[in-house]
């Protein structure tokens, strides 16, 4: 028809189809695309003809048409009959004025293909990724093979030497035989022990470079005050003062809990080192752990009055095998492992300028920042969605309720950002957006009441759901309305219920 | 042993034994039926067949003359009449080889303590099968089951007892699940003394009439209610301290047959 | 006796929905959900595997706790559950109703009775809705005026 001709000239297929829906106009790249010559598309009795049984062609798009107005469907794959590979389309319908429908296929391949390209590439990426950090771990392992062959043949030679005596000893007829022996058999366990302290150390090396440890939130007095604990006999022993120091309550970390108390043994034994060869008048360490909200990092400093590390040397100290301590004292890898430990942790581990004494300096970031870039990390790299991924904020000054509903929105695939203050979660609030928050009624520095009051003034929209014990329904009841209050998730809670409750909350359904 | 039958409803009845005579005074025991229940008037050896309402037999029938043997309609109630008779004339006590003969299968579990009661019914129904009767009858066995062995330790020396507590008993209460041919018994025996007739009557009475459960008891007072709606013949045997109580099920594929039996009561003293 | 009775919320808007599972028996209590005080109340009691005759009066006396004006519904309800509402009043309280059951379906091909869920409002003058299954009809396995009296005392 003579009047479509001017379709001719457009990059997009299109077909205009009677109210049978028989083509009665198709332009050129109608054809190109589908790949159907005119004498094919003028046998057909249907324009559905032309595609194969199985590729659902979006038919209730033509039929809405017939009756008026446009119709675009979702993307799909269309395989013509006389093609070889499907099309990937996007179909459009649209009433004409003389009655006919005119059906465009829009096609996407291209941009499939681009993306499809993309994910390819960031899986290699990915790939090449895993490969380089290998790779250093392996020159790693190069270095630490020379550090420990050298570290190594001291003892062995040691040992070795003394078996030999032994075995003269134990042919010979000396007065003090027995004596002799026990001192051999007493140098070779020694040396043995160091032996096996020197491998352990570079296993907990190269473990320590992993990312992979397991996190959980984690109450950080009570991790410092274990760590105290541990090396608190001999402070004792050489009567050196330690003290902590926090400067709010439910100070509370995502770390692994072991790794992170053996950093911080490992600081407060080297501080007692110094002081203790230093032989300094009235020794003293403080830690000191605090929040700046500043920068949103959280400090934990170990500092002492000793004499301080010299300038010379605050480079290298966080090398392997740095030590300034005698040959056979110390193994050189602590600093090195600990800083490994703290930057696995998001985190940094540093020597301050100081007047007098050493100042070590961790930061790890606030928990907030860290569990969504952690989370969000973890679903991406299980090739979720973006757009798809749901962010939950949950508020509880409670570790335990944290680790728990963490492992329950991780299995779901949910991103989980954690808080126990409501003060640090409304700052976060200020930049990042959520789906939804969940938040603890009663904390003891801010309530659920004032939290849900205070994010609403900040223009935040996303549901508020309500955690608490079964006594506490007062408090939602009346702040349903005045907050906007969406539910609420009753204390014990369920796996299910929790589910239930986000996915309720945000009017989805769920999958599975 | 003579019979004197007067239950026009039931007139296909083929009784095999016995001899039949013409007057009630003649026989050693009578058979009525509902609707001829008015001239009963011996309740140890006048038999009620009927095939009205569970309610009507026990509000008015059973109320009216307390006969020990209600026996409802059914496609096998030749063979229950015949069972019942042949006990009564031998003695009147149930036992398996008269009540429930042949058995096919049968997992018996002795309790001690009440804690263990749930257990112990998940225990003899996972060795059940239950193919080819209608996939209710579980359900049914373990709501039965848990009234009757409540009721075995919680009604000791006939103090009903705080049902929150732990009772441990001496001699452990059997609960038995088994099958032959043609049903399926259920069995919890107990030494509670034996349990009267007055007030076995009594409680079922209270549930039909009420329907609710009672809040100035322990108990709520519906159990052996239920169990006697739910079962197709409830048995009670009255043993030397106690009293074993048998619940029977026909056989059934289809749940409506099921449901549609009126249930039978029977209560054997030994005597 | 071991507690077994499971009760699980969700609590959104002005409704509750709980999920009923386990035995309700001397033993359950109904704590958790006692102080809610929402509007609309829904029993889900898929997962109950026994009510006994204790359990039963644990039951009615928790209703009568619940907020007078409270909107009740009750959702599939076990067949046996359905036997002992027959058979025992004041088990959906006054008001209260029960919007989908299970019910005893014959299907003479297979030559097994199955349970479904039905609708409340699909029974029709205590008529049994007609279902199929793969293509068979089946036919209703129990007695109507009985197993449907409970929808007479709906409110």
């Amino acid at each position: 028809m003579e009047k479509y001709h001017i379709l001719d000239t457009l990059f997009e297929a299109i077909a205009i189809v009677d109210k049978k829906a028989k083509i009665v106009y198709s332009n050129h790249f109608f054809s190109t695309l589908f790949k159907a010559s005119p004498r094919v598309i003028r046998k057909l009795e249907t324009v559905f003809e032309l595609f194969e049984s199985h590729t659902p062609f979006p038919k209730d798009l033509f039929e809405k048409s017939l009756q008026g107005g446009d119709y675009v469907s979702e993307e799909i794959d269309l395989m013509s009959t006389e093609g070889d590979s499907p099309c990937h389309v996007v179909v459009k319908t649209t009433k004409l004025e003389d009655g006919n429908v005119l059906i465009s296929f829009n096609d996407i391949s291209i941009e499939k293909k681009l993306y499809d390209k993309y994910r390819l590439q960031l899986e290699e990426l990915k790939k090449s990724h895993a490969q380089i950090v290998q790779a250093d771990k392996l020159a790693t392992i190069g270095e630490l093979s020379a550090g420990i062959s050298h570290e190594i043949s001291n003892p062995l030679t040691i040992a070795t030497g003394s078996m030999e005596i032994l075995e003269e000893v134990l042919d010979s007829d000396m007065e003090n035989k027995d004596e002799v022996v026990r001192t051999c058999i007493a140098d070779v366990v020694e040396s043995h022990a160091r032996i096996n302290s020197i491998i352990l150390n570079m296993k907990s090396f190269l473990h320590s470079q992993t990312e992979e440890d397991e996190r959980e939130y984690c109450d950080l007095e009570k991790v410092i005050l274990d760590s105290i604990k541990f090396v608190t006999p001999s402070y004792n022993d050489h009567k050196v003062l330690l003290k902590s120091t926090f400067d709010e309550k439910d100070l509370v970390g995502l770390v692994n809990k072991v790794k992170i108390e053996q950093v911080i043994v490992n600081l407060l034994s080297n501080a007692l080192d110094a002081l203790v060869d230093a032989k300094v008048d009235s020794p003293e360490v403080q830690v000191e752990v605090s929040k700046d909200r500043d920068s949103n990092i959280l400090k934990i400093r170990i500092k002492d009055n000793g004499p301080g590390v010299p300038d010379e040397n605050k480079e290298q100290i966080f090398n392997a095998f740095f030590t300034t301590k005698d040959v056979g004292e110390g193994t050189g890898l602590g600093l090195a492992i600990a800083s490994k430990i703290i930057e696995a942790h998001q985190g940094s581990l540093m020597i301050e300028d100081t007047d007098q004494g050493a100042s070590f300096l961790i930061q790890l970031p606030f928990i907030e920042i860290l569990s969504y870039t952690q989370n969000e990390m973890l679903q991406r790299a299980r090739d979720v969605q973006d757009e798809d991924t749901l962010k939950v904020m949950v508020l509880d000054n409670e570790v335990q309720v944290l680790n728990i509903l963490n492992k329950i929105c991780a299995d779901e695939g949910i991103v989980f950002m954690g808080s126990v203050n409501g003060l640090d979660a409304l700052k976060i609030l200020e930049d990042l957006s959520v789906d939804l928050i969940i938040t603890d009624y009663l904390m003891p520095q801010m309530d659920g009441s004032e939290f849900s009051k205070r994010a609403r003034e900040l223009g935040v929209k996303s549901p508020i759901l309500y955690m608490s014990a079964a006594s506490n329904q007062d408090a939602f009841q009346r702040d349903k309305e005045k907050f906007n209050i969406a539910g609420m998730i009753l204390k014990p809670f369920t796996k299910e219920e929790v589910i239930k409750a986000i996915y309720g909350a945000l009017g989805i359904e769920r999958n599975g | 042993m003579k019979i004197y039958i007067n239950a026009p409803e039931f007139s296909d009845i083929n009784l095999k034994r016995g001899q039949f005579v013409n007057t009630p005074e003649e026989a050693d025991y009578r058979i009525y039926d509902h609707s001829t229940w008015d001239l009963a008037k011996n309740p140890d050896k006048d038999i009620l067949l009927s095939s009205v309402d569970d309610e009507i037999n026990i509000l008015e029938h059973l109320n009216k003359v307390h006969s020990h043997h209600l026996i409802g309609k059914s496609s096998n109630i030749a063979t229950e009449v015949e069972r019942t008779l042949s006990i009564l004339d031998q003695g009147d006590h149930w036992d398996p080889s008269k009540g429930f003969p042949s058995p096919i299968s049968s997992h018996e579990v002795l309790l001690s303590s009440s804690k263990e009661i749930k257990n112990s019914i998940d225990e003899v129904l996972s060795n059940f099968d239950f193919s080819d009767q209608f996939n209710e009858q579980k359900d049914i066995i373990r709501l039965l089951a848990n009234e009757l062995l409540v009721n075995a330790f919680y009604h000791q020396l006939g103090e009903d007892q705080d049902r929150s507590s732990e009772i441990i008993l001496e001699t452990p209460v059997p609960l038995q699940l088994a099958r032959n041919e043609s049903s399926v018994l259920l069995r919890v025996e107990d030494t509670n003394g034996g349990f009267p007739y007055e007030k076995m009557l009594a409680s079922l009475s209270r549930g039909f009439r009420d329907k609710t459960p009672r809040q100035d008891t322990e108990g709520a007072g519906l159990g052996l209610y239920f169990v006697f709606k739910m079962t197709n013949q409830l048995i009670l045997n009255l043993k030397e301290n106690g009293t074993e109580i048998i619940c029977m099920f026909d056989l059934n594929k289809r749940y409506k047959e099921y449901m549609k039996r009126v249930s039978s009561l029977h209560y054997y003293t030994g005597k | 006796m071991s507690t077994s009775l499971k009760l699980e919320t969700q609590i959104l808007d002005n409704k509750v929905e709980v999920k009923v599972s386990g035995q309700i028996d001397e033993d359950a209590t109904f704590e958790k959900i006692l102080n809610i005080k929402q509007e609309v109340y829904i029993f889900d009691l898929e997962g109950v595997s026994l009510i006994n005759s204790c359990g039963v009066r644990e039951w009615i006396n928790f209703l009568e706790k619940l907020p007078e004006d409270a909107d009740i519904t009750y959702k599939n309800v076990p067949q046996i559950v359905v036997e002992q509402i027959n058979m025992v009043q004041g088990f959906v309280r006054p008001g209260a109703r029960i919007t989908s059951f299970y019910a005893p379906y014959y299907n003479e091909e297979k030559d097994e009775v199955v349970k479904v869920l039905l609708q409340s409002d699909e029974v029709a003058n205590g008529k049994a809705p007609s279902k199929s299954e793969d293509g068979t009809d089946l036919e209703f396995d129990a007695i109507e005026a009985q197993y449907f009296n409970f929808l007479k005392q709906q409110g």
